[in-house]
């Protein structure tokens, strides 16, 4: 453990603008392609960034809570979406690993160009209201970094009517929350809470990703 | 001794793990659940009753320390989590014969123990969090145990909506400690302000008043009905406790005015509730117009902050415990033998059997109790509510009356539907043995004997009413 909280704080001092690069990366890979295979791992690399801006800031043993936490929800929610895609392919419709492969390009450059063109309109509102704040105790990056996460993780919501990507929305939006919070209150018991918050909510979108894969509604037959 | 704030907490949460294990066992899972907040509502009232006598027993008020945040419950807390688990006793209790699949009791059981943690938790920030950690819980009830595409809409739209409040309040948090932190005069005043809209954006998303379609219809539309009637009861129960103790902890949120953007967001919710109930198609859209509505008029009596306004709050708990548990019922019975329950499907439903009988009666009884109507249980809610809001704005208490109205209409074109002679009439497969039958009709005659004789509630909301305005 005391290996990956050194690792964590070497990262740390890594210069600003290259994690910047990668959470801006990580946010429009997500919010542009809709697909599990891609977005997962993207979610994973975007919580190693969280990770290293919050150990900028508070212990390095504190943002590897945060860094655990939502590795440990990317993979449950890997294995959730993976066998909601098995049961999509058992009734013959078509699944994350078959759109990668077969990719549509007739398709694909109008859904592209509107989630393109939103992604731009909310980076802008990100980087206008990050300019505009000023909060003691936050460090620039960091607000800078929680307001693109916040406007992109809406944005994600918004559009998102499947329960996984909706769900990746609601789980950036807790990141963003996260890196604005953390500096001004560094306790353990805030990490903890944060942290459970997270696994609690990864695992409730996995349930969900689960029940999204069925083919019809089925309810819980009556029990008289 | 026993902490009071840790048993409240500690005992719903490990009633949990016994109806989790006999959940094939319908009734011994209801059994841990009634028995578990039976004993907590106990433990409340021997609390009160000992710390008016001045005796010692087992259990202590005292502040209990966990990760170096304080437990405690404060005077008007008690109250509340009475009304809270009170609440919670009728909601289990009415869920008896449901389909809520497993995750209603145990993990009904872990949100209640969560929710009275983010009562009585102290400082407000750790309330807030929970709020997120039981909103998650809650969107695994909302699911149950439906599958399909786009099934997922309301537990996923609850928990988002609930996300999104989330940094409006920790921002709020932040300003106000700023504000209190600091001596310079200017700055205190200066971050009342944002403070105050801000959490009150934040408590009106939670409360899903905001009018623009939150999580109320997708909410009813997805979750078996008694899971809407767990969260518009409980989850709503607690958003405004929380508002009361952060208004206790800041000194200058306790004037009528310092919270204005409620009062905005609770008339919007009414005007939007009320004008859209009469010309729903179905019941879970008219029962959503309700929520929304009663969310309005929590937000508004919590604006008010008088004496009369917090008892017609505790009172409004209670009574929409009830008359949400009954019509749930009905609701129930109806969904198991259609899947919908839109009143073009259930045109001629009565006629098709007792079962369906018993169901518009729930439902009727249910649904007008719930806009308010004279001689039944809701009536002493709306009565109180009109009174406490006409006081000071008559033409609001106009509007809420109109508002219920407009609810009862909803409801009663659902049931003249039902009424109607159909010849295209589909059997309701539901049977109901014998005492189910005399249960559903008992319960549902229960909501016009409260209506009648409401004098326990009454007595209980007077004493919360008075203790929360004494701990300002």
């Amino acid at each position: 453990m005391s290996d990956f909280v050194s690792l964590l704080e070497r990262l740390s001092r890594l210069t600003t603008t290259p994690l910047l690069i990668g959470l801006l990366v990580t946010v429009s890979g997500m919010l542009l392609i809709r697909n599990w295979r891609l977005s997962l791992p993207l979610m994973i690399a975007q919580y190693v960034v969280v990770g290293i801006l919050m150990a900028r800031s508070v212990q390095p043993g504190l943002a590897l809570i945060k860094l655990a936490s939502g590795v440990l929800v990317c993979l449950a929610l890997s294995v959730a979406a993976q066998r909601a895609d098995d049961q999509r392919s058992k009734r013959g419709e078509s699944v994350a690993s078959d759109r990668i492969a077969g990719v549509s390009w007739r398709q694909i450059p109008a859904r592209l160009l509107v989630r393109a063109a939103a992604l731009g309109l909310m980076l802008t509102v990100a980087f206008g209201a990050a300019q505009r704040l000023n909060i003691p105790g936050v460090p620039r990056e960091l607000l800078f970094s929680a307001t693109i996460l916040a406007a992109c993780a809406m944005l994600l919501i918004a559009t998102s009517p499947e329960a996984l990507n909706a769900g990746l929305g609601v789980l950036m939006l807790i990141s963003a929350v996260e890196l604005g919070y953390t500096p001004l209150e560094s306790s353990a018991s805030v990490s903890v809470i944060l942290g459970m918050m997270t696994l609690m909510v990864g695992m409730t979108i996995a349930y969900l990703t689960l029940a999204d894969s069925a083919p019809d509604d089925a309810p819980v037959a009556i029990q008289s | 001794m026993i902490p009071l704030a840790l048993a409240i907490v500690v005992t719903p949460c490990l009633a949990a793990i016994p109806a989790y294990l006999l959940r094939r066992w319908r009734i011994a899972e209801l059994m841990c659940a009634l028995i578990s907040c039976t004993a907590v509502c106990l433990a409340l009232l021997v609390a009160n009753s000992d710390s008016n006598a001045g005796a010692s027993s087992f259990l202590t008020t005292s502040p209990v320390l966990i990760f170096g945040r304080s437990l405690q419950i404060h005077g008007f807390d008690q109250y509340m989590l009475l009304a809270l688990f009170a609440s919670s006793i009728i909601i289990f209790g009415l869920s008896w014969r449901s389909s809520n699949g497993w995750t209603f009791v145990p993990i009904g059981l872990v949100v209640l123990g969560l929710l009275s943690a983010a009562i009585i938790v102290r400082p407000f920030i750790f309330s807030i969090l929970l709020m997120e950690v039981v909103a998650a819980l809650v969107a695994l009830m909302i699911q149950a145990e439906h599958i399909g595409e786009r099934s997922t809409l309301g537990a996923i739209r609850f928990l988002a909506v609930t996300t999104i409040a989330l940094p409006a309040l920790i921002a709020a948090n932040y300003l106000m400690n700023q504000g209190s932190e600091s001596l310079d005069a200017a700055l205190q005043l200066g971050v009342r302000e944002p403070a105050s809209l801000l959490l009150a954006l934040g408590f009106v998303l939670l409360m899903g008043a905001f009018p623009l379609y939150t999580w109320t219809h997708t909410l009813t539309r997805d979750a078996p009905p008694i899971v809407t009637a767990f969260v518009a009861t409980c989850t709503l129960c607690a958003v405004p406790v929380i508002v009361i103790a952060v208004q206790q902890e800041i000194p200058w949120l306790q004037g009528r005015d310092s919270l204005p953007l409620l009062r905005t967001f609770g008339i919007l919710s009414i005007v939007f509730g009320g004008a859209l109930a009469w010309a729903q198609r179905s019941f879970a859209r008219v029962l959503a117009c309700a929520i929304s509505v009663e969310s309005g008029a929590s937000l508004l009596l919590l604006q008010l902050g008088t004496v009369e306004s917090l008892q017609s709050l505790v009172v409004g708990m209670m009574m929409r415990s009830v008359s949400l548990g009954v019509l749930a019922i009905g609701l129930d019975i109806l969904r198991a033998s259609r899947e919908k329950d839109d009143f073009k499907l259930l045109r001629g439903a009565f006629h098709a059997g007792p079962s369906a009988r018993v169901a518009a009666f729930a439902l009727a009884t249910g649904g007008l109790s719930l806009a308010g109507l004279p001689g039944t249980a809701g009536f002493l809610s709306e009565w109180l509510r009109s009174r406490a809001v006409a006081s000071t704005d008559p033409e609001l208490a106009a509007l809420m009356l109109v508002a219920g109205a407009s609810i009862a209409a909803g409801f009663l074109r659902g049931i003249s539907a039902m009424l109607a002679r159909s010849s295209t009439l589909i059997h309701v497969p539901v049977r109901l043995r014998r005492s189910e039958f005399i249960s559903v009709a008992g319960v549902a005659f229960s909501v016009v004997i409260l209506g009648l004789a409401p004098q326990w509630v009454l007595m209980l909301a007077r004493v919360a009413g008075l203790a929360i305005v004494n701990a300002r």
